[in-house]
């Protein structure tokens, strides 16, 4: 059998597996058994164990359970409610002040946590029956919060861009570091759009009443998110300036996160048991794909797979342009059917070769990619933003979620576009 | 025997916990003396992937029991009651299997290394048997609790 069979077999094993409801992580594994089984025999299978510890002991994965880990602490710390109400009370005069004040709300709780349900969810909980109950439109309370949570993959700490650096052989710090200005233009888009919508359609977002708050609470807001700024500057800081890597930045927001979360008295025996618990299921979770993954990647180079796909496409003769454009929809599809850590992990050892070929930074490409899965969890049928959404508001229809996100999700494209055609905007800040 | 299976499943994923905050107080020591006292330790970097490789294998049949490894189960739902319920055996027919056929080609990857004797190059000179134990220790419970899951809905189907 050749070696392109057996790669097409290898791959139509993986998605027939995977509809049929199997553990992406066993997916993957069986499928790169049967294609080393295929190429080199029963006894070839004795290098699975071994390239998956080989791949897996590595000092920059440990960023990835510390990150989680900061993130649990933050969701059960009350720190997202502060942010938000500071965050609203200061932008009150603004039209769709919630709105807006939930996407900034996001981006600040994004630096502070690396996976986007955890700021869907936090943000969501206090600002969806805050904006519904002001009126708002249900598609815009629901859709901006879905949206707006997803900024978390590409703001750092990113758990996605980590495990992108891992399998791309990239430095996490340069990426950390050039998700910065994304993260903050894509913002800033989303929060353009929402005043502008405040003004062209005001019965969308009608005018908020803050006379139920203390007096207090109105003249210092930003006092009680210090602690959280503070926070963000010490991880992002002490990789920005070299001090730290980003597995020792991690470690240090999460004492900085237990701090806090001691200092507002929200944490006791049972709240971290819970925290390390639920970090150990996502971080077990996370680092099954990742170790199957990195099989299926061992398996590709082994049959040539990223090489022979280079080939072809210099030797149909493609535009650079016309392969990006399918790459991202691509990209896309996947990410309308599998979670955004799986999409990231099969997708990079298959095209990042693609993408060198045509002399585009790995860095640039990472970040377009976190992108790109950000639109990915606001895409139904898998878009996990999505159901968190409709987890804390029941009484909304996942299709009024979709529905909400839609605008977003073509802001994201916007970005994307954006970030091909100017890649500076991504690159300045790691290599400027 | 379910006992056991429930409990090894446990055991396992106790240990990932463990292992969890073994890592932040690791990374913590290192940062504190690296950066404090100025005196880096040799074998921080070393443990912590030991640990990282408990955190990925151990928890894996616990998650696999409380439903928590991801899938795509879009295909699954639209199918009939009955057809899906095949199609989630046979979900956990494969998951067995794959998962016995690391236990043991892990098992033997531990067992070589500790009949040789192989200790990690650093100064640690860490025994790597237990270094590669994670990995057929936690196949070999996910293994087990997948078939529990067989045998399970083998007695859904016959009405037990």
């Amino acid at each position: 059998m050749d070696t392109v069979t057996m790669s097409i077999l290898a791959i139509a094993a993986l998605f027939a597996m995977m509809a049929i409801g199997v553990p992406v992580f066993v997916a993957l594994g069986v499928s790169s058994a049967v294609g080393i089984f295929l190429l080199q025999g029963f006894d070839a299978l004795s290098a699975l164990p071994g390239v998956m510890y080989d791949r897996m002991a590595s000092f920059t994965l440990v960023a990835v359970p510390l990150f989680i880990l900061m993130g649990e602490i933050i969701f059960v710390s009350g720190l997202g409610g502060d942010i938000y109400r500071a965050i609203r009370i200061s932008l009150h005069r603004v039209r769709g002040s919630l709105a807006v004040a939930s996407v900034f709300a996001c981006a600040v709780f994004g630096a502070m946590c690396g996976v986007s349900l955890a700021g869907a969810a936090t943000i969501g909980k206090f600002a969806i029956p805050e904006m519904l109950k002001a009126g708002y439109a249900k598609t815009i309370a629901t859709g901006v919060i879905a949206s707006a949570g997803s900024l978390a993959l590409l703001i750092p700490p990113s758990v996605g861009l980590i495990l992108y650096g891992l399998v791309a052989g990239e430095s996490v710090g340069y990426l950390f570091i050039a998700g910065v200005v994304p993260g903050i233009i894509i913002s800033l888009m989303m929060m353009t759009y929402l005043l502008i919508l405040g003004y062209v359609k005001p019965e969308l977002m009608p005018a908020v009443d803050l006379s139920e708050l203390e007096a207090g609470q109105k003249d210092n807001p930003w006092v009680v998110t210090i602690p959280a700024l503070l926070l963000v500057f010490a991880v992002l800081g002490s990789i920005y300036f070299g001090i730290a890597t980003p597995s020792e930045s991690a470690a240090i927001g999460c004492l900085g996160a237990l701090a806090i979360a001691a200092y507002k008295r929200t944490l006791n025996v049972e709240t971290l048991v819970r925290v390390i618990s639920d970090t150990t299921k996502t971080t077990g979770m996370i680092l099954a794909i990742l170790s199957s993954a990195l099989v299926f990647g061992y398996l590709l180079t082994r049959l040539r797979v990223p090489q022979d796909l280079v080939a072809w496409i210099v030797e149909q003769g493609f535009d650079q342009y016309m392969v990006l454009v399918a790459i991202f929809l691509l990209l896309i599809v996947m990410g309308m059917f599998m979670d955004v850590v799986s999409v990231i992990l099969i997708a990079t050892p298959l095209l990042l070769p693609i993408i060198k070929n045509f002399n585009y930074d790995p860095i640039w490409f990472g970040i377009v990619m976190a992108i790109v899965t950000e639109m990915a969890v606001i895409t139904p049928p898998v878009g996990l933003n999505l159901f968190v959404i409709q987890g804390i508001s029941p009484q909304t229809s996942l299709m009024t979620v979709a529905r909400g996100s839609f605008p977003f999700f073509l802001i994201l494209v916007l970005a994307v576009i954006l970030f091909t055609i100017f890649p500076n905007l991504v690159l300045w800040l790691p290599f400027g | 025997m379910m006992f056991l299976i429930r409990a090894l499943s446990l055991v396992t994923y106790r240990v990932a916990q463990v292992s969890i905050v073994g890592t932040l107080a690791v990374v913590t020591g290192e940062v504190v003396a690296r950066y404090i006292f100025n005196s880096p330790t040799q074998s921080s970097l070393e443990i912590t992937e030991y640990f990282l490789v408990a955190m990925g294998f151990l928890p894996l049949a616990m998650i696999y029991q409380r439903d928590g490894h991801v899938s795509v189960d879009l295909v699954v739902n639209l199918l009939p009651e009955r057809v899906k319920r095949h199609c989630l055996t046979a979900s956990a027919v494969i998951t067995a299997i794959f998962s016995f056929l690391v236990f043991w080609f892990g098992m033997g990857m531990t067992l070589h290394a500790f009949e040789s004797q192989t200790a990690s190059s650093s100064l640690m000179a860490f025994p790597m048997w237990i270094a590669y134990l994670p990995i057929p220790l936690g196949f070999l419970a996910l293994a087990c609790q997948a078939t529990l899951t067989i045998v399970d809905s083998d007695r859904s189907d016959v009405g037990i």
